[in-house]
């Protein structure tokens, strides 16, 4: 069976309107969360065999475990969204997010806090996808995790791309006023990046 | 208008949410009582045990979704003021919310001004 792939144009289009989603809506909604101003950057999208996965583990992701917020949206598109930053960036971020000046181990308060996170930005992003390819999505309930990036991507990685045995990966990174900065990395296979491309 | 007698039920499974919206009615002085419920069962429960002037409900919850929730609360009682929470200006979300009786949403992230706007409106109302 040949798998499926997507054109450099198809890449092209998909990188586009991610980047209009998340640097409008993503962003507004992290900086309304933390209270200041935030910034971000959208990397570039790329097709990856699951071969090629540990490709996508940033240099800073290789010796320390993350704290992430993964979850699923489906519908009439499957995409896969993890956030995650290094734990003690993580801790900072939850006690940002509570107005507490110190932190500590995780309390089930602060997991709370960056699940909401997740679920709010992601809201923002599939709300933002929904109208622009006119497209109908349904959140799952968001997780929360703490372990290596590699660990948090491969059991993404295994319920999105299992049939097409690729990925297609994008990347955002968010940066706020304070110094807080937050991973996005969105996953789909090839068939639902083409869904997309078609505006549902 | 001083609400601080009344009683606000907050259904939400995150605990941050329903913190950041007890911040937000404290603030605003807009109860004297805040209960909590984590799901959509606790919250049909809560509702008919404590008998609330208002209630804040989250949309997407395990165990019985707020539109669950809601029809429930509905049926209970048909003058029950129910404000909804959504992550996401779901449109078709909110309007079957309203047409089951909810009287207004708000969204996630919240804008405390307006929040806290939208439930003392609903509090005023009969």
């Amino acid at each position: 069976m040949q798998a499926l792939t997507l054109t450099g144009n198809e890449l092209g289009r998909l990188s586009e309107v991610f980047f209009k989603c998340i640097s409008t809506k993503t962003v507004d909604a992290l900086s309304m969360l933390l209270g200041e101003p935030v910034r971000c950057s959208v990397g570039k999208i790329r097709l990856y065999d699951f071969a090629e996965l540990d490709e996508l583990t940033p240099a800073f992701a290789d010796s320390e475990d993350m704290s992430a917020v993964y979850l699923r949206q489906s519908g009439d598109i499957q995409v896969g969204v993890l956030y995650y930053m290094p734990k003690k960036e993580g801790k900072r971020f939850a006690a940002r997010l509570l107005g507490k000046k110190r932190f500590g181990a995780f309390t089930k308060l602060e997991q709370s806090s960056l699940s909401e996170t997740g679920n709010i930005l992601s809201g923002s992003f599939f709300g933002a996808l929904a109208k622009e390819q006119n497209c109908k999505t349904n959140a799952d309930v968001p997780g929360f995790a703490v372990d290596t990036f590699k660990s948090l991507l491969e059991f993404q990685a295994v319920e999105i791309g299992i049939t097409s045995q690729s990925l297609i990966a994008c990347s955002a990174e968010f940066h706020s006023e304070s110094d807080l900065k937050l991973r996005m990395l969105i996953i789909l296979d090839p068939a639902n990046a083409k869904k997309l491309l078609v505006k549902c | 208008m001083n609400h601080s007698a009344k009683k606000i039920l907050v259904v939400d499974d995150a605990s941050f949410m329903r913190v950041v919206l007890k911040d937000i009615i404290k603030g605003n002085g807009l109860a004297s009582e805040i209960i909590e419920a984590v799901d959509g069962v606790e919250g049909v429960k809560a509702y008919q045990t404590q008998k609330p002037d208002l209630v804040t409900m989250d949309v997407n919850m395990p165990r019985a979704d707020g539109i669950q929730a809601l029809r429930a609360i509905m049926k209970i009682d048909p003058a029950a003021k129910v404000i909804m929470v959504t992550s996401v200006e779901q449109k078709q979300i909110v309007q079957d919310a309203m047409k089951l009786g909810a009287r207004d949403y708000i969204v996630k992230p919240f804008d405390r001004g307006n929040v806290g706007l939208v439930l003392n409106k609903v509090l005023r109302q009969r």
